[in-house]
């Protein structure tokens, strides 16, 4: 009796002392990678960037990625992911979201699960202030550096292109296998992607310093800081500026809805813009945002503006051309 | 161990110049490298200055250049790395590029202190480079560009910071640091030895020479002077050094005459007694004698034994009357009356022999305390030595006068003068230069006694075939007889 229940008892200990160190050890490779828990921190949110996807809105902050659920008009946030720099350009692709920082990091998350975990970190030691994707091909402008072409799958870096010395791409517009950049010293170029690499085919001026671009039914329109909107109209390599809509405070960003241009205006807000039959622009309405109007998404409808110490500035598309918010969020301050 | 002032004098003197010479050079070398830190601050400012001008001129006139403020400064950077070897750099929290992040401990200080807001600059040696940095604030053309980073207009973008490799200058002070050490040393050194040197020149021979001449005092060498020409206080030394040696040897020579006379006078008077009655019988019997004898020859052997013993009574008696320590009498008494009382005694003499006599003395003289009678002896005793002197006529001066207070009396003849080897040995008792019966070698000897008594001096000057003088210096309350007249 005692030789069987010595047994018994060596039994449960041998399960004991195999079972909790794989267990341990099981612990130790989810948490090798990085939670998407949201970190206990005290700084203020503020926004640079974002993008929305399939019910959650992600936004570029100071410290890091802010994840939020999204149900129309309301926001929750849900988590988060510090960043050692300053979280800076967000770009979607297949269930995967790409983040650049100002220290030159560029993060891969994986959307599938309901919180989105890193599955792949790069050291560019380049910022790239805008990310456009396209099939297996990522172009990052970055400001300092050039336009970083990597290779999705590998995730490497396969090229820097600047079309002269003095190139400072900022943004970027991806269309039938041409990329519109918004270059700060070149303003507005086009590059034809040829085996893998870019062509210079054309540029042009702009009013200002560009920031972002967009193309329509043959027309680019260029956010230029304090010169407004720059229309060009785009026939093969040639480039024509037919207007120059000039706006308060400092263009920004661009995004379509239906013919409406929504801009982001630093310091005045969003304008509405309406997209003309000859491709020129007019001004329908503005909102001045409590804070600096920044990045620009729009999803179901609504309009998600990153309005840097404004917080989310949420507005209803099914209003325009009235431009009224239908709510703020992301403003609360963690305690 | 034993130094001398010289040596003394140069280590106390060459430590406080070494140290003074190491102050002054470690105060020169501080302000020095205040003087190159200063100039590397105000070179780097005025690099950061014209960078932050550049900056803003291209952030203005962007559509006029081609690379953006940040390229500019890189490109700027690069060239002046190349040409003068600084560096400019730019560093931000919240930068395009991250090599603009601040990433030594001076850039995150900079960052850290501009945030606060405290410093309108930040500078620091770090390593081999003077490191500057200025704030670099967003100004309203800089938000062309950089509005999308959170910025407004006054907020702090970053920093500009200049870097100036220091470690030629570093080496530069530390070389002169040790050629101010080194040098320092050596002129310490140096003005050690001038002033060893110095102090040789100056004090230290002077003194060997007083010392030595010191030694030779000791061995009673009166010959001993100090030979120095300085006129300064070992000059004064030196002279008031020969002047005592003038004195003792004066006074010596006074010592051993008075213990001579004493010891003379104390055999005398012994003496004296022994013999005086027998001769005094002598005299006498030779006397009685003479007036009983008829025959001449043998009369005129007793008349020259009686002269004989009449001289040798007459040198008892003077012996006696020196060694006599009879009452000396002191009263008040008028030395030109007492000169006057010793002319008409010599007056027959000088007549005689032809001598002229020359008084001056002074009226107002005042009266002396003393005891006229051995003065008038003392007088005469000279006067009568001075008439001997001059068989072929000549002139017997006598003057008095008021000395410091002191009545002088000045005994000059135009005699045959005393030799010099003769002049030490006058006052000696027995000396006499006359003819054996002429003198009893007394007469000074009993002049000196008396005015030694007197607490007075006589001194005596004479140059052969010219003449002698006496001196004698008499104490007396000189101004008791301005007073009285």
């Amino acid at each position: 009796m005692v030789s069987i229940k010595r047994e018994r008892m060596n039994g449960r200990n041998t399960f004991i002392w195999v079972a909790v160190p794989l267990l341990i050890l099981l612990a130790a490779c989810i948490s090798g990678e990085k939670s998407m828990d949201m970190p206990e921190v005290e700084k203020p949110h503020y926004y640079y960037d974002l993008v929305v996807h399939e019910g959650y809105l992600y936004a570029t902050s100071p410290w890091g990625l802010e994840v939020f659920s999204v149900e129309r008009e309301s926001l929750s946030r849900v988590g988060g992911f510090e960043t050692p720099g300053e979280a800076q350009a967000l770009a979607l692709s297949k269930d995967r979201l790409y983040l650049s920082d100002t220290t030159g990091m560029l993060y891969v998350f994986d959307l599938g699960t309901p919180l989105p975990r890193v599955v792949a970190e790069l050291e560019l030691n380049k910022t790239a202030q805008k990310i456009v994707i396209s099939g297996d091909r990522a172009y990052l402008a970055c400001v300092s550096s050039g336009l970083v072409i990597l290779d999705l799958p590998e995730l490497e870096e396969v090229e820097i292109y600047k079309p002269r010395t003095y190139s400072y791409p900022k943004g970027i517009y991806v269309q039938d296998g041409r990329l519109y950049v918004a270059d700060l010293t070149m303003g507005l170029y086009i590059a034809e992607v040829k085996d893998d690499s870019l062509v210079l085919s054309a540029s042009h001026p702009t009013t200002s310093v560009p920031h972002d671009v967009l193309v329509f039914n043959g027309f680019a329109y260029v956010a230029g800081s304090d010169g407004g909107v720059d229309v060009f109209k785009i026939s093969g390599n040639q480039i024509e500026k037919i207007q120059n809509l000039p706006l308060p405070g400092f263009a920004l960003h661009l995004t379509r809805h239906e013919n409406y241009l929504l801009v982001t205006l630093a310091g005045e807000g969003v304008a509405l813009l309406e997209i003309q039959k000859d491709g020129r622009l007019g001004q329908v309405a503005q909102y001045n945002t409590p804070g600096n109007a920044y990045g620009i998404a729009i999803a179901n409808g609504y309009a998600y503006v990153a309005d840097y110490d404004g917080g989310i500035v949420v507005f209803d598309l099914s209003r325009l051309p009235e431009l009224v918010p239908v709510a703020v969020a992301g403003q609360e301050v963690d305690s | 161990m034993k130094a001398s002032v010289g040596t003394k004098v140069m280590l106390a003197v060459g430590v406080i110049v070494f140290f003074s010479v190491q102050g002054i050079f470690y105060y020169m070398s501080e302000s020095h490298e205040r003087s190159m830190m200063e100039q590397l601050h105000q070179q780097a400012k005025s690099i950061a200055d014209q960078i932050l001008l550049v900056r803003l001129w291209a952030a203005e006139h962007r559509e006029r250049v081609a690379p953006v403020p940040a390229e500019l400064t890189y490109e700027l950077s690069e060239l002046s790395n190349e040409m003068y070897n600084y560096k400019i750099k730019l560093v931000t929290p919240k930068p395009r590029d991250p090599e603009n992040y601040p990433s030594d401990s001076f850039e995150k200080r900079v960052i850290r202190e501009f945030q606060e807001g405290g410093s309108e600059e930040v500078f620091a040696i770090s390593g081999e480079f003077y490191n500057y940095a200025v704030p670099l604030y967003v100004e309203e053309p800089c938000l062309k560009c950089h509005v999308d980073q959170g910025y407004r207009e006054g907020d702090l973008r970053g920093a500009l910071v200049v870097e100036i490799p220091v470690s030629g200058v570093l080496a530069s002070l530390s070389k002169t640091r040790q050629e101010l050490i080194i040098y320092g040393f050596l002129l310490s050194l140096a003005i050690m030895l001038a002033i060893l040197g110095i102090m040789r020149m100056v004090v230290t021979m002077p003194l060997k020479k007083v010392k030595e001449a010191a030694l030779r005092l000791a061995r009673r060498d009166y010959s001993a002077r100090v030979e120095v020409d300085n006129e300064d206080e070992l000059g004064d030394l030196a002279r008031v050094f020969n002047s005592m040696v003038e004195e003792l040897k004066e006074k010596e020579a006074q010592v051993i005459q008075s213990e001579k006379m004493a010891t003379v006078g104390k055999l005398a008077a012994g003496i004296a007694h022994q013999i005086n009655n027998p001769l005094a019988n002598i005299v006498l019997y030779s006397q009685i004698h003479r007036e009983e004898v008829k025959n001449p020859e043998t009369k005129k052997v007793l008349e020259i034994i009686e002269d004989e013993a009449s001289l040798a009574s007459k040198v008892v008696q003077g012996l006696l009357d020196f060694s006599r320590q009879r009452e000396f009498r002191r009263e008040a008494v008028q030395v030109n009356e007492i000169i006057g009382k010793a002319i008409n005694i010599i007056k027959p003499q000088l007549q005689y022999k032809n001598i002229k006599l020359e008084l001056n003395l002074d009226e107002s003289l005042p009266e002396i305390q003393g005891d006229s009678a051995k003065l008038l002896d003392a007088f005469i005793n000279i006067a009568t030595n001075a008439i001997d002197a001059m068989n072929e006529g000549g002139k017997l001066s006598i003057r008095t006068y008021r000395g410091d207070d002191k009545v002088v009396v000045e005994i000059t003849d135009t005699g045959v003068g005393i030799p010099k080897e003769h002049l030490s040995r006058i006052f000696d008792p027995f000396f006499t230069t006359k003819e054996v019966g002429k003198g009893t070698g007394l007469g000074l000897y009993i002049t000196y006694g008396i005015i030694e008594k007197h607490g007075g001096e006589i001194k005596v000057e004479s140059r052969v075939g010219k003449g002698t003088r006496f001196t004698i210096y008499l104490p007396g309350d000189v101004n008791a007889g301005d007073t009285d007249s």
